[in-house]
Order: C-alpha cells, then sequence, then structure tokens
C-alpha cells in the first residue's frame, strides 16, 4: 500500500511500467501466512519449534501454544524425520505416510532448507488417498511419443487434468516478452475457455516466475479462505522464508485475480527448461479443491518431462532446418569464394540468400555504403540507429520487429516493419541486415487491454491500491505494423560465421587467392587477350609504354563486368559493374529482359549463343563483340558454361562484359604515332637506319644509301653492315661508342664510313640502343665541312688565351713586390705591440700577485740618504692600508715595526751598501698599527751596464703561517705531556705494517723490546683483520689486547702523516684494574639472584614438608573420632603413637627452619667464646646415652692429651656436633667412634664414624641439601633439614665438612674448623 | 570390594592412609616407592583405582604416568594423586594432565568421596 501523502503524483502511477514494478516489489515469499489445507512448524537454530501456524488444532489434539518452543519429538517420533532435521539439505526434503504423537491422522511431510538464519519449516499435509505411482508409466510413455509441440502440450494438459480433477486446465507458452499464449487446453463443459488467447507478462510478476523455477507447483486450494498466520507473529518475517513452501499463502492481488476470473482453486505446474520458466500449465476448478502432495509432485513430473519433451522436439526441427540451410549456404558461400571481387560475389547471391532467409529485403555492407536487394530501408536513414548502438551491441544480433518504435524512416513507409542486424566482422561494423515487410495481424488478449491489466485506484480509505483487472473477456487487437519475429537465430549466427569467414579475410588484405574457378578463368583469359593485343602494337616509345599502363590500369580497376545466367531459372544475375556498363534496372532479371539490353542487331545472337542446345553442343567460348547505339561504346562479351560434371548438366553461364572502347582509341592513337615516327625515320636531311646487335642493318632510308653511295634497289636485309663500313682504324672507338650506348647512353661523334667506292667519308653519328628489341638505332651526317671550321675556330681561342695568360703573369710579379716591402713594416709594428702587451701583462701580474712589491731607487746608497719607494703593488697597498700617494716617495722604513730587531736592522743596511740580495723575516706594521710578519727578499735592479738602479723588495705575509706553526708546537707539547703523565696508557706510532717507530707515555719501556705494535699487543692473530678493518672500515679501530700480562684496551687509528706515508696510531690503555672489578660486581649479582631463588625454593619446599605431617596428623585425628568408642582398639595407641611421632617432626621442622632462617639473616651476629672440644665431645657423649633408647650403645672418644681450645660460637657447633653424632648413632647399630686430632697449621679435624647402614652412591652430594633424605633413610623419622643446617653452620663458623660412605659398611664425616 | 592401590613414600601418611581405607573396606596395595609400583603386575591384581602421591623418593608423578599409560589394563584406572607440592611446575603438569587431585592436607571425608566416586564408576 502506498499512502496519498507519500505519492508525488497520481498519474504517475498510471504508467504501466510503475504498476508493474509494484508487483515485482511484493515480498510475497514472505507473507508469514499459510494456507488452511496443511500446518507448519517451525524449528529455531536449537532444533526448538519457534513459530506453529494457528490451525495446528485442526489437524493434531494440540493448540499451537502447546508445542511453542518443544522439542520436534514432542509431535512426532519417526527417526528419519528428526534425523534429517539435523542435517543440512538445500533441497525439500519428503516423508510420506507419517503418524504424530499427537493427531490420529497419517501425514505427508516435507522438510523445507534452513533459511539463513538456520530456520526450518516443516510442513504437514493429511494423506490423500492418491498412489504416486499409479498411472505414470503410461502417462511418460504417452507424453515421450509425440512428434509435435502441439500436440505434446495437449496431452499434457488432458492427463494433469486426471490427476488431479480440477474444471479446467490450460497451458500457457511465454513468448520473449513473458506474455503467456495459451496452446491447449482440457476443460469442463461450463469453464469459459481460454484457448488462443495471449495474456500479458503482468499476470505473473518478475519474483513470482522466480518462485515458479524454484517451487515447481502451486496450490491454491480455496481462493475464498482467509491466510492462517503463523504464531508467534514477528515483524521481520524474513525469519520465516516461505519460498520453498507448498502452503504459502498467496498474494492478496493474486486471490483478487482469481476470484476476478471466477474460480475457486487454482493449480499450476511449472515448465522450466535450465533456469528458465517457458510455460505453465494454469489449473482451476470452480469450487475450492486441494490437492495432496502426492498428485503434485506426479504433476511436476509431468510439467519436468514436458520441458524435456519440448527441448527435444525443438531441437529436430532446428536440425532439420539446419541441414536444408547449410546446404543453400554452402552454394551461395562457394559461389561468393569463387567470384572475382566480394562485391560482384555479393551481388549476384543477394537475391537468393534474401529467398533462403525469408526476408523481403536484404543489405550487405558497412554503415557508408550498402549492396541491396529487395525492400529495404536506405542506408542514410539506417544511420541514426546505426549511431546508438554500443560496441558492445554491434558485434551482436539485433532484431527491431517494429522499426516505427526507432523513429520515422520515410523510404519505408508502410512496407519494411522489422529487421534483422546480422554483424559479419569482428567489429560488427560490417553488417547483413534483413528487413521484413510489415504482417497484419490479430492477437486475442485473455481479457481486456492488456495496457491496463492492472490499475491504481483509490480504495475507501483514500489510499492507493494496486488491483489486477476484471475482466478476462477475449479482447481483439489488430497489429499492423510489426513484422514477422526473426526467430532463426541459429541461421542469423550461421550467417554471420560464413561471412565472417570471407568478408573478414577479405578486409585484412583485400585481395585473395584466384581461385581456378571457371569463371574466373574466362576473365582471366579475357584479360591475356588483351595483353595479347597490346604486346602486338608495341613500339619502343616512352608515350607508348604509359598508355599501356593506363589500359592496364583500367583493367585491372575492375573494368570488367560479370553475369550469371542461372538456365534453371532462366534468370540473370548482374554485378554492380554489369549495371553499369549496360544501364540495366535490376541486379536480377528475366533472360529476356536481359537480351533485351542489347541492341537489336546483335540480340539474336545472344540468343542463339546462350541456347540450352547451342550450349550443350557446343559450349560457348567464344567472343562476341558489338557497339552501343547510344554513344558508340564497343562492348565485348565473353562467357563461359559451368555445369555439373557429374550430371552432365549446365548449371549456370558466367560471363563478363566489357567496355573495350578505350581499348580502340588508344589503338588509333598508337598509330598515329607510329605514322608520325616513320615520317621521321624516311627524312631526307638525315641518314637513318636500324641494325640488329651483329651490326646488320634491317630498315634504313634512301637518304643513308645515298650518303654511302649506295643504289636505292641494291639495299635488302642482309646485304649491309654498319660494322663492315667502318674503317679498321675507327673500331676501337665504335666499340667504345657501342658499349655506351648499350647502357642506354645516346651517342653522337664524329666517325668515318667506306663509300661503296671504298673513299671514306666524314660523318657525324648518331646511335642508341633498345633494350626490348635489341636493336641499334643510328642517325648519320655528312659532317666534312664543320671539322674545318672547328679547328679554325679553335686556334683562334688559343691564342688570345695564351696572350691574356701572359699579361696575367706580369701582373703577378708586380703584386709580389709589394707585398714582401709591406711584410716587414707589419712585422715591426708586431714586435712592439707584443713588447707594450708583455709590459702591460707584467704590471697586471705584479698588482695581482698576492706577494707584495716594493721597489725603491739605488741612489741612497751613494748618497747617503733614505730610499724611496718609487712602485708598490696592490697587495702591499691591501695589506698595509696606506694609498699608493701616501708611500710613493717616502721610505720604506715608514712600514717598520719597532719591534724588528737592531741585528736585522743592520743585515738588511749592509745588503743594500753591498748591493747584493738578502732574505729575512721581519715584523711589518700597517697604517693602523696592525702587525704583521713577512718574508722580506730584497734584489737589486742592475741596468745594461752593471750600475744598480733599484732595489725591488718582495714580502710574503706569513703572520698567518707563524701562527699555526706556534699552535701546532703547543698541541704537540699538550699532547706529549697528557701521554707522559696518563697511569696506565702509552702511545705507540707505528708505519703501516706496524713496525713500532715511536713510542711515548709512562709505561713505554714495555714496548721497547719489541718491533712490532701487533707482537707487543698479543694481538697477532687478529693482525690482518685489522688492518684490512682499517683500510675498508674506517679510520678508527678498538680492540681488546694484552701487554705482558695486563688487560689493554688499544685504540688503533690510521693516519696519513705529511709524506702521505699510511701510518698507526696505537693508543693503548691499561683496563686490568677496571676488568677484575666488573668481574666482581657480576658476580655478586648472580650469588644474589641465586640467594633470592633458593630462598624461594627453600621456601616451597618447606611447606610441603609441612603439609606431609600435618596431613598425617590431621587424618589420624580423624581416624581416632572414627575410632572414638573403641578405645581398646589395637589401633588405637597405634594412632597415638603416629600423631606424637609427627607432631615431633612438625616441631623439630619448625624448630631447623627458624634455626636456617637465623644464620642465613644477614643480622646474624656470631657470639664466640672459647670453647674446649674435648669437652664439649664428652657432654654430648653423655647426653646420648642418657636416653631411653640410647642407653646401651657405646660411643668411643678418642682426643688429644691435651685440652683443644677452639674460638667459636658454642651454641652453633653444639648444635651440628649433635645433629652428625645423632644420625651416626641413629642410622647404625654398632659402637660409632668420634675422633679429634689437630694439624700443625692448627686446623682441627673432628671425625665421627659409625658402621650403619651408609649412604647409597651418588647421594653423599645431594645430602646437604635441604629436604634432602637418603633413600634407604625413609623409614626413619626426620626431617631432611639436619645435614643441611650442620653445612650452614660449619659454613658460618668457617669451618667445613666432609662425609664420605660406602653404603652398607658406614659413614665418616669430617668437621673441620 | 574394590581395591585401590596407593602410592606414597611418607610411611606414616601411607600407613594411616591404608587404616582408613581398610576401614572403609577397600582393598589397599601399598607402593612406598617407583620401583616398588613399577614392579606391580597389573594381571595379576585387579585395581579399580590408583592413588599416588607426586614426589616419590625415586621419581615422580610423571613415571608413574607415563607406565600407566603405557600399560593397557591400567590406562583404564581412574587415577587420583595427592600431594602437598607448591611448585608451580608440578601444579603445571597436574593441571595440564590430571582428572582427580587432591591437595595435602586433606580431610577424611574429602577422600572417601572422592575414592567411592571414582571407584563406583
Amino acid at each position: 500500500m502506498i499512502t496519498k501523502s507519500n505519492a508525488v503524483d497520481y498519474d504517475k502511477f498510471k504508467n504501466e511500467k510503475f504498476l508493474i514494478n509494484i508487483c515485482d516489489q511484493e515480498p510475497i515469499h514472505i507473507p508469514g501466512s499459510i494456507q488452511n489445507f496443511g500446518f507448519v512448524l517451525v524449528l529455531g537454530a536449537d532444533g526448538n519449534i519457534r513459530f506453529v501456524s494457528e490451525n495446528l488444532d485442526a489437524f493434531t489434539s494440540r493448540e499451537f501454544s502447546e508445542v511453542l518452543g518443544k522439542d520436534l519429538s514432542e509431535v512426532l517420533a519417526d527417526p528419519l524425520v528428526l534425523n534429517q532435521v539435523l542435517l543440512e539439505s538445500n533441497k525439500i526434503e519428503y516423508f510420506y505416510n507419517c503418524t504424530l504423537n499427537i493427531s490420529e491422522q497419517i501425514f505427508d511431510i516435507a522438510i523445507l532448507p534452513a533459511t539463513s538464519l538456520g530456520y526450518r519449516t516443516i510442513e504437514f499435509q493429511p494423506v490423500s488417498n492418491e498412489d504416486l505411482d499409479e498411472g505414470i508409466e503410461e502417462m511418460l510413455d504417452a507424453l515421450q511419443s509425440i512428434d509435435s509441440k502441439k500436440k505434446l502440450y495437449q496431452v499434457a494438459v488432458e492427463h494433469i487434468r486426471k490427476v488431479i480433477g480440477y474444471s479446467r486446465v490450460k497451458f500457457y507458452l511465454f513468448d520473449e516478452n513473458w506474455n503467456g499464449d495459451v496452446l491447449a487446453e482440457s476443460k469442463e463443459e461450463f469453464m469459459p475457455s481460454y484457448y488462443g488467447m495471449r495474456f500479458p507478462h503482468s499476470d505473473i510478476p518478475k519474483q513470482a516466475r522466480a518462485l515458479y523455477v524454484r517451487n515447481k507447483t502451486r496450490v491454491i486450494a480455496d481462493v475464498q479462505q482467509s491466510p492462517i498466520p503463523i504464531l508467534p507473529k514477528v515483524k521481520n518475517s524474513e525469519a520465516i522464508d516461505l519460498s520453498d513452501s507448498g502452503l504459502r499463502s498467496i498474494s492478496p492481488i493474486h486471490i483478487e485475480y482469481l476470484r476476478n476470473m471466477g474460480v475457486g482453486a487454482s493449480f499450476s505446474v511449472s515448465v522450466v527448461q535450465g533456469n528458465k520458466l517457458i510455460g505453465l500449465f494454469a489449473c482451476h476448478n470452480h469450487e475450492s479443491k486441494s490437492i495432496g502432495l502426492r498428485a503434485r509432485k506426479k504433476c511436476e513430473i509431468i510439467g519436468r518431462v514436458v520441458a524435456v519433451e519440448v527441448k527435444r522436439l525443438e531441437l529436430e526441427i532446428e536440425e532439420q532446418r539446419r541441414v536444408v540451410f547449410q546446404k543453400k549456404t554452402a552454394f551461395l558461400t562457394d559461389h561468393l569464394r569463387k567470384s572475382e571481387s566480394i562485391d560482384e560475389g555479393v551481388v549476384t547471391i543477394l537475391p537468393q540468400l534474401m529467398k533462403l532467409m525469408s526476408f523481403d529485403g536484404i543489405a550487405i555492407g558497412s554503415r557508408e555504403e550498402y549492396i541491396s536487394h529487395g525492400l529495404v530501408i536506405d542506408s542514410v536513414e539506417l544511420m541514426p540507429y546505426e549511431r546508438s548502438l554500443l560496441p558492445r551491441d554491434k558485434r551482436l544480433i539485433q532484431k527491431e520487429t517494429s522499426v516505427c518504435s526507432l523513429g520515422q524512416f520515410q523510404s519505408t513507409k508502410n512496407r519494411v516493419a522489422g529487421f534483422v542486424r546480422i554483424p559479419i566482422d569482428i567489429d560488427g561494423n560490417q553488417v547483413i541486415y534483413g528487413f521484413r515487410r510489415a504482417r497484419a495481424k490479430d492477437i486475442i488478449w485473455g481479457g481486456g487491454d492488456p495496457s491496463k491489466a492492472k490499475n491504481l485506484d483509490l480504495d475507501n480509505e483514500g489510499e492507493i491500491r494496486v488491483s489486477p483487472r476484471k475482466s478476462f473477456e477475449a479482447y481483439k487487437i489488430k497489429v499492423e505494423d510489426q513484422s514477422e519475429p526473426f526467430e532463426d537465430d541459429v541461421f542469423y549466427e550461421e550467417l554471420s560465421r560464413v561471412f565472417y569467414n570471407i568478408i573478414g579475410g577479405v578486409s585484412a588484405s583485400k585481395t585473395r587467392p584466384k581461385s581456378q574457378s571457371k569463371y574466373f578463368q574466362a576473365l582471366l583469359q579475357n584479360n591475356l587477350e588483351l595483353k595479347k593485343q597490346i604486346a602486338s602494337l608495341k613500339i619502343e616509345n616512352g608515350k607508348l609504354y604509359s598508355s599501356e599502363q593506363k589500359l592496364n590500369l583500367a583493367l585491372e580497376s575492375g573494368a570488367i563486368g560479370t553475369w550469371e545466367y542461372n538456365v534453371e531459372q532462366r534468370e540473370v544475375i548482374l554485378d554492380l559493374k554489369c549495371i553499369d556498363l549496360l544501364d540495366a534496372p535490376e541486379l536480377v532479371m528475366s533472360f529476356e529482359d536481359f537480351i533485351a539490353l542489347i541492341p537489336a542487331d546483335y540480340s539474336d545472337n545472344f540468343r542463339r549463343a546462350l541456347d540450352l542446345d547451342t550450349l550443350q553442343r557446343e559450349g560457348l567460348n567464344e567472343e562476341i563483340r558489338y557497339i552501343h547505339d547510344d554513344d558508340e561504346r564497343i562492348f565485348s562479351f565473353r562467357a563461359q558454361v559451368n555445369s555439373d560434371t557429374e550430371l552432365d548438366e549446365i548449371m549456370a553461364v558466367y560471363g563478363t562484359i566489357q567496355d573495350i572502347t578505350a581499348f580502340r582509341m588508344l589503338r588509333s592513337e598508337i598509330d598515329e604515332v607510329n605514322y608520325e615516327l616513320q615520317q621521321f625515320f624516311y627524312s631526307d636531311l638525315l641518314g637513318t637506319f636500324i641494325a640488329d646487335e651483329q651490326g646488320e642493318i634491317i630498315r634504313c632510308n634512301d637518304y643513308f644509301l645515298e650518303l654511302l653511295g649506295f643504289d636505292k634497289e641494291f639495299f635488302q636485309i642482309g646485304s649491309l653492315n654498319w660494322r663492315t663500313l667502318s674503317p679498321i682504324d675507327q673500331y676501337p672507338k665504335d666499340l667504345d661508342m657501342i658499349k655506351s650506348a648499350m647502357e642506354g647512353e645516346r651517342i653522337t661523334y664524329v666517325k668515318q664510313f667506306f663509300d661503296s667506292s671504298g673513299k671514306r667519308v666524314d660523318t657525324l653519328f648518331g646511335l642508341s640502343y633498345s633494350k626490348d628489341s635489341n636493336k641499334f638505332y643510328a642517325m648519320v651526317k655528312n659532317h666534312s665541312l664543320e671539322v674545318v671550321q672547328r679547328q679554325k675556330a679553335e686556334r683562334l681561342i688559343e691564342d688570345q688565351r695564351r696572350m691574356l695568360l701572359e699579361r696575367h703573369e706580369k701582373m703577378q710579379r708586380f703584386n709580389l713586390d709589394l707585398i714582401n716591402s709591406n711584410a716587414e713594416l707589419t712585422k715591426e709594428i708586431a714586435i712592439r705591440k707584443e713588447f707594450e702587451k708583455s709590459a702591460r701583462l707584467l704590471e697586471h701580474a705584479i698588482d695581482s700577485a698576492s706577494e707584495m712589491v716594493l721597489i725603491t731607487d739605488a741612489e741612497f746608497v751613494k748618497t747617503g740618504g733614505q730610499p724611496v719607494i718609487t712602485y708598490v703593488n696592490q697587495a702591499m697597498l691591501d695589506l698595509s692600508g696606506y694609498t699608493k700617494e701616501e708611500v710613493l716617495g717616502r721610505s720604506p722604513k715608514m712600514l717598520q715595526n719597532e719591534n724588528t730587531s737592531d741585528a736585522i736592522k743592520r743585515e738588511i743596511g749592509k745588503s743594500l751598501q753591498e748591493y747584493k740580495p738578502i732574505q729575512v723575516r721581519i715584523i711589518n706594521e700597517g697604517k693602523n698599527r696592525n702587525e704583521y710578519v713577512v718574508d722580506l727578499s730584497i734584489s737589486p735592479v742592475f741596468d745594461e751596464h752593471g750600475n744598480c738602479i733599484n732595489f725591488v723588495g718582495v714580502q710574503k705575509d706569513v703572520t698567518e703561517e707563524v701562527q699555526q706553526q706556534f699552535e701546532k708546537e703547543r698541541a704537540e707539547r699538550h699532547f706529549k705531556m697528557v701521554i707522559e703523565n696518563l697511569p696506565g696508557s702509552l702511545l705507540a706510532l707505528s708505519d703501516s705494517q706496524g713496525n713500532i717507530t715511536y713510542t711515548s707515555g709512562a709505561n713505554s719501556h714495555l714496548l721497547k723490546k719489541y718491533s712490532k705494535a701487533f707482537d707487543a699487543f698479543q694481538l697477532g692473530d687478529s693482525e690482518d683483520e685489522i688492518l684490512t678493518a682499517l683500510e675498508t672500515e674506517g679510520q678508527v679501530f678498538d680492540i681488546e689486547g694484552k701487554l705482558t700480562d695486563k688487560e689493554y684496551l688499544i685504540m688503533v687509528q690510521q693516519l696519513t702523516n705529511f709524506r702521505g706515508e699510511k701510518e698507526l696510531i696505537f693508543l693503548a690503555h691499561n683496563v686490568s684494574d677496571k676488568k677484575k672489578l666488573i668481574d666482581l660486581r657480576e658476580k655478586a649479582l648472580a650469588q644474589a639472584s641465586e640467594l633470592a631463588e633458593m630462598k624461594t625454593q627453600f621456601i616451597n619446599t618447606a611447606s610441603h614438608q609441612l603439609k606431609t605431617p600435618m596431613s598425617s596428623i590431621e587424618l589420624n585425628l580423624e581416624l581416632l573420632t572414627a575410632l572414638k568408642s573403641e578405645i581398646d582398639n589395637p589401633k588405637f595407641s597405634k594412632i597415638m603413637a603416629r600423631l606424637k611421632e609427627e607432631s615431633d617432626r612438625l616441631l623439630s621442622l619448625m624448630d631447623e627452619t627458624l634455626q636456617i632462617s637465623r644464620i642465613n639473616s644477614d643480622h646474624f651476629i656470631l657470639t664466640e667464646e672459647d670453647v674446649d672440644l674435648v669437652d664439649l665431645i664428652g657432654d654430648q657423649k653423655e647426653l646420648f646415652l642418657d636416653t631411653r633408647i640410647y642407653r646401651h650403645r657405646s660411643i668411643k672418644v678418642r682426643t688429644p692429651k691435651k685440652k683443644i681450645i677452639v674460638r667459636t660460637d658454642l651454641h652453633l657447633f653444639r648444635h651440628a656436633f649433635h645433629n652428625i653424632l645423632s644420625n651416626a648413632l641413629k642410622y647404625s647399630e654398632e659402637e660409632v667412634e668420634v675422633e679429634v686430632s689437630q694439624t700443625k697449621t692448627g686446623k682441627i679435624d673432628i671425625f665421627i664414624r659409625d658402621k650403619g647402614i651408609g649412604i647409597p652412591k651418588g647421594e653423599v652430594e645431594k645430602l646437604m641439601t635441604e629436604f634432602f633424605r637418603a633413600s634407604n633413610a625413609r623409614n626413619s623419622a626426620g626431617t631432611g633439614l639436619g645435614m643441611y643446617l650442620v653445612k650452614i653452620i660449619m659454613t658460618k663458623l668457617n669451618g667445613s665438612i666432609e662425609i664420605n660412605s660406602i653404603e652398607g659398611k658406614g659413614t665418616t664425616v669430617t668437621m673441620s674448623i | 570390594m574394590k581395591s585401590i592401590l596407593l602410592i606414597e613414600d611418607e610411611p606414616i601418611l601411607g600407613e594411616t592412609m591404608v587404616d582408613i581405607l581398610e576401614l572403609y573396606d577397600y582393598r589397599v596395595h601399598w607402593k612406598k616407592s617407583l620401583e616398588e609400583f613399577l614392579a606391580f603386575d597389573p594381571k595379576k591384581e585387579v585395581v579399580h583405582l590408583i592413588c599416588c602421591d607426586f614426589h616419590l623418593p625415586d621419581g615422580s608423578l610423571r613415571d608413574v604416568h607415563a607406565k600407566l599409560k603405557a600399560s593397557e589394563t591400567l590406562s583404564k584406572v581412574p587415577l587420583l594423586v595427592i600431594s602437598a607440592t607448591a611448585s608451580e611446575h608440578d601444579m603445571d603438569y597436574i593441571n595440564k594432565n590430571i582428572d582427580h587431585f587432591l591437595m595435602k592436607p586433606f580431610k577424611v571425608s574429602s577422600l572417601l568421596d572422592k575414592i567411592s566416586a571414582l571407584v563406583s564408576c
């Protein structure tokens, strides 16, 4: 429903497409309700019943609410069904004849596939009496032996009606637009008939079609029945997808449709091929009637069989047609292949192709140009349609049965109604169009105007609703603007393929191999003939060649038309060229029309030549020529018979027509040229002849004969040879010239011939040669006069030339003198220029030099005055800060700093006096009193007479250099100081191979005895590695080494010294002490963590050890409680003993644990005092022998005579000794011996020996770990802490303990202190 | 009468457990070490339950467990482990491999409850 407020425009809804869309979107697969002829249970993913149809009580003894949430087994007990529910399946599973726990009735069950949410719907329908198998075989036999589709449909509807007993069964077949045509019907008399009608596609919306494919049968048992809801209701009814349900309730629109149709029940059976619904059995009953599951299944089988049979019949028919089609296309394509050009071939086959495809018109070509035949749409008018096609569409077959819908086609008004467009090349640009004319046709629609099949109404509440049509009366529509549909897709494809093979190949190369068909041979022969004729006219002249080329071009560009005479049909098919030549009205014409095209004078000849009898008797091979009436064009007809060789029957005559007018014209042109040439050849001014390669004159003119004095009558071929007419001395030149001529040159030279009387004749001789004819063409002219004249002229010219040459030489000599005097002048000028240039250069060089230059006069030496500055350069001025004016004319002393020593001043003065050069380092001062150090060198300058005229002082500023030197020395001093004073550090320098060159540092004497640094630092093994690393990885390398026995950290660095040699620096630092410290710290850390670990371990074990006696006490106490009334029970005392023992053990465990913890504590302090060991041992002996258990044992004590006094913690030591002695007594039965002895170093050993059970091998070491008990001591009471405690005590007391034991023989424990 | 194979090295605890179990009508085979247990031939004596301490003087539960798993008959007998162990390593083994476990000290009632439950199934 669409409310008005949402509706934008009511009119819009009237649009048919919109209406259909509404129906297409109706969610009919999830109505949430069912029909009443069965009930439904929906199981959740957990297998419990989640939903139930409300009508459960109609079939069972339960209300729907009673089974909700219950397991399925509440409803039925059939294990097969219960099991199936658990299995995954994507199809409907059927179970027949099932009994339920909650009903008397027997049911057929359908289990639908699980929905996406895991819900499973189970349908129950009471069992009908139908037998599933009954009659099915006969039915199948009947259906599978039919040879026409129509009969098949009829038999099928009869059978279905028999099975379901409805009052009308009809069969629809869908067309490509989903309109359905009723093709078969079986009904009761009283039901209206729909046979032959067409039902609009909107009757079955899209999603309903999808459901028809999925569920092949569909029953609506009662259109009056309101739907039964599935409860509880859910908002999202997607949960219960009833797509596969046979009970699914019906769309209200469909119900209304059925009511309008006046039926009470409806049933449909789908006919599906692949996934496509092709037809539908629509069954109606006048009153409500349900159909059982089995009957439905049976009908479904009929539907399936029909689908298969239809396909089979279609294939059979198609196959038959295909055979015929292929035969015909094979003939046509063969023809096409044999044609000289595609266009011609196509033109000839078009009429037949059109007939074959049942078109009314046909066109082949591309958008620009079509070759067409019959009723067609003009190519110009097709243009917009062609442009509208997408590239993809172009490659597919396009069909249009109502071209009016594509727009106006003026040329086809009321003629062409539809076309099929068949692409025949890879891009779909080359196509075949098949056209069909309009066919008036009546279509009877079932129920009114199909465009009004569904309507939008306003219902009572003013809401828009969709309602189906009310009338199903037949409605006739006359269709006038449509063509027959184009249905032979297979043929269209075949056609596309065939043409693709031909056209595709041709468009690639535009030519194809010439076939050897007779038809082609005719053409070829024709061509050859022409060429022969032309060849016979060929004359060696450029003009003629080009004319011949023109002719060939004309021939090759298709100036020959072809035609085909179909003898059987007495029809002639012309190609385009033929039409052009003959001005024919049509491509295909009757034989008589064809003959009529030929001028009456010749037509009888034609008729006779093409007469069937004549052809059969004589064949046709001759040329018929005629001149066209109007324009005097000349035609040449040739024809050849193409007969079926097997049957000896004439199939067709293939012929050519050629316009040979041009050829004739050419011929006359050639004649003319020939004439003209002859005029020249037979000239009276020039001798001409033509000779063969041997020189035999083949032809000559009269003048030539006259020239050489031969009689005209004398000449005949073979009587003259121009070579033999040449004097012998002419031969060499002749041979040269003949050679040149044969290479293509046109030669003219002066030559002598003998005349008939043997006299020499001077001639001007022209010669050329033709390779085509192998002939020489010659012209001969009398030359005597010309020779004399030329010689005279040549002498004259020679005199003139000589005179000019003499004059020229005179001029040259004169010129030479002039040039020489000039050169000297120029030279001098150049020298001077050069001199000036170098002077300037020098001054410039001095000015821009970085050294300071100062020049003084030398007068002062003689006069005893001051030197006067005559020149300073720019560098001098820059450094001093003076300007040139301030300096010139003054004494250089103005630059001197007062710090310059007098000694130096004197030295300078002395040198100047002696005119000697001097070099000194002095300190100068600038204008701003800035000091600078310079290296000064003064040189005297002497003139050519040896007099000193100047002093030149050159100064170099070395202030920075001096400064750097100073810094460097200071750094070196500092470095040396540091190395010398660093404790444990030393420095060694070596060459690149490690040979020590220098040592320094406090310990450097240690290096003295080594020559190699690597040996000194004990790095011999890694020498190569270090050297490589320094070379490749970088300049610095850190490594640990040793010097003597001390650890050193050595930094090796590679440097390049001032000589450019590689040097290694070893800076070694003693790290022995540091290393020791680190080791110690690491050890301490490890110990600390070990200790912590041990403590945890100890606590764990101690708690475990505590729990064991606790368990015993606990159990025994409980046991005691259990035995409380039996105080006399012999167990009683045993339990009490156990309790005592375990409680003792607990106590001593606690005690020892505490002691251990106390001793291990950091705060524990030994209380040392002097202890007399002999006393102590004696006391302990007494203590043990006083006890009840040990009183009969003996302890032998052996001590030195004197007292042994030890300073120790009495309490702890006593505890340790007590423990050991106690063990010795406990694990032995014989005498225990205690011996004390003191060594010379003051160490005291106490040996406690027993001859008891001993300790098993391998356990001695573990004995002193906490809680360890020897495997042979388990039965004795003990804590496992005793010996551990002893060990701790002895360690604390700076003593030690050692155990030696042999299992079974005894143990000796040695306490040393 | 159901019989129990007891593996316990503590003499007093072992004795007490034997007393208790016999009091409640179980027959007890007491093995005091791994060695004694390994010598036990399951073909000669039928046992319905194995009750085992974790630490033994010459081995541990691991060894016992290995033998049980290897034996066709004993692998089907339920195993109850009794221990006072507190080490994480041992507890880890128990959690991963042992279904029935009793921590020391325990009550007679819980011991009997466990045993009767295991023996009856």
